[in-house]
């Protein structure tokens, strides 16, 4: 079988077996633990306000970011307390999937 | 005037409203690299059948200036035909004309011909080239995809239906294809969509093509939403020409027997699968080896690979095979290959094609998303589909069968009719490996050397559990045989049960976890 060099190491119950990825497989993204202190965007679109500055103390539930996506604005924020550290992005800017926003200190 | 004289004027009209759309739109059509909807239909039937229904058919709309244009057949073509010599009936929608757009009359042809189909029980096969709905006509023609939609499910299991995407699909339109059972798509030429490019990159701001949103390619690797893929239209008549080779005309009657040939040699299990089961091979390769002339039909070849499904006969008699495929991922069961398979399960079962299963797999897929994606929910459909499943159900265990995933795998306790496994067969709730560690953890956590200690557990509970004796010896497995007599042992089981009877349990319908 001319697959031979495509075989990886497929690691289950102990057990390397040899076999091909499926395409699905190699695309599959780690997951990672959500973060409460960083806000992402959970759909693309396109920033029209930032309400809030670097250091600036922040109450959960309170609007941030004002993100238009779908037509409609949507207030985005923090589901804790806390103090902005970093703003990622700046008005005007289109944004894209999953993009960090604003993380929290 | 005389019957001559009428007859001519007879043609001539056939003639003009046979055009279509007219020269240009044909030219335009030909640019796409398409073929005309006359021509597609002519290409897949058989040389001389086809029968045409509603040619003269006319749209009633009014609004916006329709009144003073006329659309022949409405955009539509629709039939009755043979392919390798049985009947069908057929749509083909026509680019050309209005840019096959649905209107009231187009959709009343199309469930004029579904409506024969089901009574005539006759495969169905639709040809989908259309812009969508015919905006000047509104709701009429909404209610025209509704009335569609309504009959794919209505036939659904009574008739053979199989949707041919050859050119735009898209919003609503898709899922009069996606109520079939089978989709064919073809390289460059099939666009299925639910909202198009244009749309997203208004809404969300993202850009995408349409071939790399909803092309052949796309529906074949990625959203499993096609069954065929071909590089062009003629290879996409010939595989469906070859696919109703397998099925029967509707639900009461079976697939023909047709002449027997003997597999090809080289298809030996002795030359494809090795022992040692961590190692891979193809199992279509097995496949083969027990099929009459070595012929298998793959269905959904490009997704899910980790789970082969596909028609072949034996002795004659058309069978579907659900296998693990060793090759990609170990053979493992996942979200997409449960649903691959539970719906093919399914399929055999409506028509009356006995089910064999071959078996070798770790178990399932393990990961985060995997779990998040609902495993759980997918999984469940193998089971249902396995043990709602009546025709003749023949498993055969030719390595691995672990856990979970060999009582999902056509097990006896899903009722197979006959379940054999080869000696190379290993039934187990893990493998040796995963379970030394856990029986035999303290034994080789105190020991002097863990590793040779564990070895030896390893070798132990081999010897002991991974072969096919232990769930032979409870019955669960009729038989054990030796790998070069599978395809004479499948003959005999799918004799032996050709007049398999199960009544189901009273009831409207059971509940699958879809």
């Amino acid at each position: 079988m001319d697959n031979k060099d495509k075989y990886i190491k497929f690691h289950l119950h102990d057990v390397d077996y040899e076999t091909l990825p499926t395409k699905k497989y190699l695309q599959h993204k780690e997951w990672e633990a959500p973060n409460d202190k960083k806000l992402n965007a959970q759909i693309p679109g396109l920033v029209i306000d930032i309400l809030v500055k670097k250091n600036q103390k922040v109450k959960e539930g309170e609007t941030v970011i004002l993100l238009e996506a779908m037509k409609m604005n949507n207030m985005l924020s923090f589901v804790i307390d806390g103090t902005i550290k970093v703003i990622h992005v700046k008005k005007g800017d289109k944004v894209s999937k999953n993009q960090l926003l604003i993380e929290l200190k | 005037m005389s019957i001559k004289k009428k007859t001519k004027e007879l043609l001539k009209l056939r003639e003009k409203m046979q055009e279509g759309g007219g020269e240009k739109a044909i030219e335009k059509q030909k640019k796409m690299g398409k073929l005309t909807a006359r021509e597609r239909i002519e290409s897949l039937l058989d040389e001389g059948s086809f029968q045409e229904y509603d040619l003269f058919v006319e749209h009633e709309a009014r609004d916006f200036d329709m009144d003073k244009k006329i659309l022949p057949g409405d955009g539509v073509i629709t039939g009755t035909g043979t392919i390798n010599g049985k009947p069908i009936c057929i749509y083909a929608q026509d680019f050309t004309v209005a840019g096959g757009s649905l209107g009231y009359m187009h959709a009343r042809k199309i469930t004029k011909i579904m409506d024969h189909a089901m009574r005539m029980r006759i495969p169905m096969i639709g040809i989908n080239d259309s812009g969508g709905a015919r905006i000047q006509e509104g709701v009429n023609s909404l209610a025209g995809y509704g009335e569609i939609f309504w009959r794919n499910t209505l036939v659904s299991g009574v008739i053979p239906q199989i949707s041919v995407i050859l050119g735009p699909c898209a919003g609503g339109a898709v899922y009069s294809p996606a109520l079939t059972d089978f989709v064919f798509v073809v390289d460059n030429v099939s666009k299925m969509f639910i909202t198009g490019p244009e749309v997203i990159k208004t809404v969300l701001g993202e850009e995408i093509s349409m071939e790399d949103l909803g092309g052949a390619k796309v529906h074949s690797e990625i959203t499993g939403n096609a069954h065929f893929y071909a590089e062009s239209e003629l290879e996409c008549f010939v595989q469906i020409r070859s696919l109703l080779e397998y099925l029967p005309l509707n639900y009461q009657k079976r697939p023909d027997i047709i002449d027997v040939k003997e597999p090809y040699k080289k298809y030996s299990p002795e030359k494809i699968v090795p022992v040692d089961s961590s190692k891979p091979y193809d199992v279509r390769e097995v496949i083969k080896g027990v099929v009459d002339h070595s012929k298998f039909l793959e269905v959904q070849e490009m997704w899910a690979q980790n789970m082969v499904i596909g028609f072949g006969r034996i002795d004659g008699r058309s069978v579907g095979f659900i296998a693990n495929q060793p090759m990609y991922l170990a053979g493992v069961l996942d979200v997409d290959s449960s649903d691959k398979a539970a719906r093919f399960i399914r399929f055999c079962d409506a028509f009356n094609i006995p089910i064999i299963t071959m078996v070798d797999l770790p178990g399932y897929l393990p990961g985060v998303d995997q779990e998040h994606a609902g495993v759980i929910r997918h999984g469940a459909k193998v089971l249902y589909a396995y043990s709602e499943a009546t025709v003749p159900k023949i498993t055969v265990i030719l390595r691995k069968a672990y856990g979970g995933g060999y009582i999902a795998m056509g097990s006896r306790h899903l009722r197979a009719d006959f379940v054999y496994a080869w000696p190379t067969a290993e039934i187990a709730v893990m493998g040796p490996q995963g379970a030394a560690n856990i029986i035999f953890r303290k034994e080789i956590a105190e020991a002097e050397d863990p590793e040779a200690m564990r070895e030896q557990k390893v070798e132990e509970y081999r010897k002991r559990f991974a072969n096919p004796y232990v769930a032979a010896g409870k019955g669960y497995v009729d038989a054990v045989i030796e790998p070069e007599e599978t395809r004479h042992v499948l003959m005999h089981a799918l004799e032996v049960s050709k007049d398999k009877a199960i009544r189901h349990m009273d009831k409207k319908h059971g509940i699958p976890p879809f």
